[in-house]
């Protein structure tokens, strides 16, 4: 199974992955589960989960992220899920970066938080994700303490 | 990393995507537009006729012009309401790619690929005329792609994909997101002097 920036990827997904990143570079094939994580860049990595479920993948997000919407949410949650609400469209969508496009628990946190806004996820890099994180919440005043905040 | 192997001559750049090439993807790009235009009841055939010689005779004088916002001027929508009709329209056309475009409100904020477009002097070209802007290009595994008219941004992606492909021998990832009226003006104008 695939490890990849601290997320564990099942048996299913890591064979759906596999096969995204040959298409993507014949030479990955040669590629076990454990060297991914070694020989296959991030943006490609992100891309493939992105590609896999029909989103879309962005490099950068975290400057981009409004502070009105990243206090409506829970730091600890949005740390140890990954995501982290970007922006709204103007027309009813709210733009949410994420890492693992797998995991129901951005949705099912936010559309409680948010239930006028249809949820739209893209995908980016977890360093990405920290950042915004951490940007937030120094924008917001909130004091950062290691239990809360990605390093 | 893929960004090592040698760039190909503008000679071999050219054969692939040549002037003749490029007029062909404006006309399949107004072609896609107008059939999608129809087929979502955003525009008669009549309008959309009018609309593209409009549009062709502003590619024969050398300013790229594109065919869902001529539609929207046509329906006489004025600023700032242009930009609404052209999100609306831009919506619609979304809903017949799968998977389809969304609006992503800060794509018009990125950085130029600059790198980019002068290792694709004619990707750069094609990006002009279609008024279809590079995002993004990460190590050129990763690449992205927006538009208003995200026909137009679809094209352009199927296209780096090939020439990317052939150059460097992995088949990129490509993101395709569309943009608001007033990013899509502000985008066209700093990468392509619109």
């Amino acid at each position: 199974m695939i490890r990849f920036d601290g997320i564990l990827f099942n048996e299913r997904n890591s064979r759906l992955i596999m096969a995204e990143l040959t298409r993507h570079d014949p030479a990955h094939s040669q590629l076990s589960h454990c060297q991914v994580a070694r020989r296959v860049s991030r943006f490609s990595f992100m891309s493939a989960l992105a590609k896999l479920n029909g989103l879309a993948f962005f490099p950068r997000v975290a400057e981009y992220c409004e502070g009105s919407l990243h206090a409506a949410c829970d730091t600890r949650v949005m740390t140890r899920e990954r995501f982290v609400p970007l922006c709204c469209d103007g027309h009813g969508t709210l733009i949410v970066a994420i890492v693992n496009p797998w995991s129901l628990q951005p949705q099912a946190h936010l559309a409680t938080r948010f239930p006028q806004f249809e949820i739209v996820r893209i995908v980016t890099l977890a360093s990405e994700i920290s950042r915004a994180i951490v940007s937030g919440a120094v924008r917001r005043g909130a004091s950062v303490w290691r239990g809360e905040f990605p390093s | 990393m893929h960004a090592a192997a040698p760039p190909l001559s503008g000679g071999s750049c050219a054969q692939v995507l040549s002037n003749g090439h490029i007029e062909e993807l404006i006309e399949t790009c107004i072609e896609q537009t107008a059939e999608a235009l129809v087929q979502t009841h955003s525009a008669s055939r009549s309008d959309v006729r009018h609309a593209i010689d409009a549009v062709r005779l502003a590619h024969a004088q050398g300013q790229p012009s594109d065919l869902m916002s001529t539609i929207a001027g046509l329906h006489g929508a004025a600023e700032p309401d242009l930009a609404k009709a052209v999100e609306v329209l831009a919506a619609r056309l979304a809903s017949t790619l799968n998977p389809s475009p969304q609006l992503i409100p800060f794509a018009g904020r990125l950085i130029a690929p600059t790198a980019f477009y002068a290792s694709f002097e004619r990707l750069h070209k094609l990006a002009r005329v279609l008024l279809a802007p590079v995002i993004f290009a990460e190590d050129t595994g990763s690449i992205g792609v927006a538009s208003a008219n995200p026909i137009a941004a679809n094209l352009l992606a199927e296209k780096i994909q090939e020439l990317v492909s052939r150059r460097f021998d992995i088949r990129p990832f490509l993101t395709i997101a569309r943009l608001d009226y007033e990013s899509w003006t502000l985008l066209t104008h700093r990468h392509f002097e619109l």
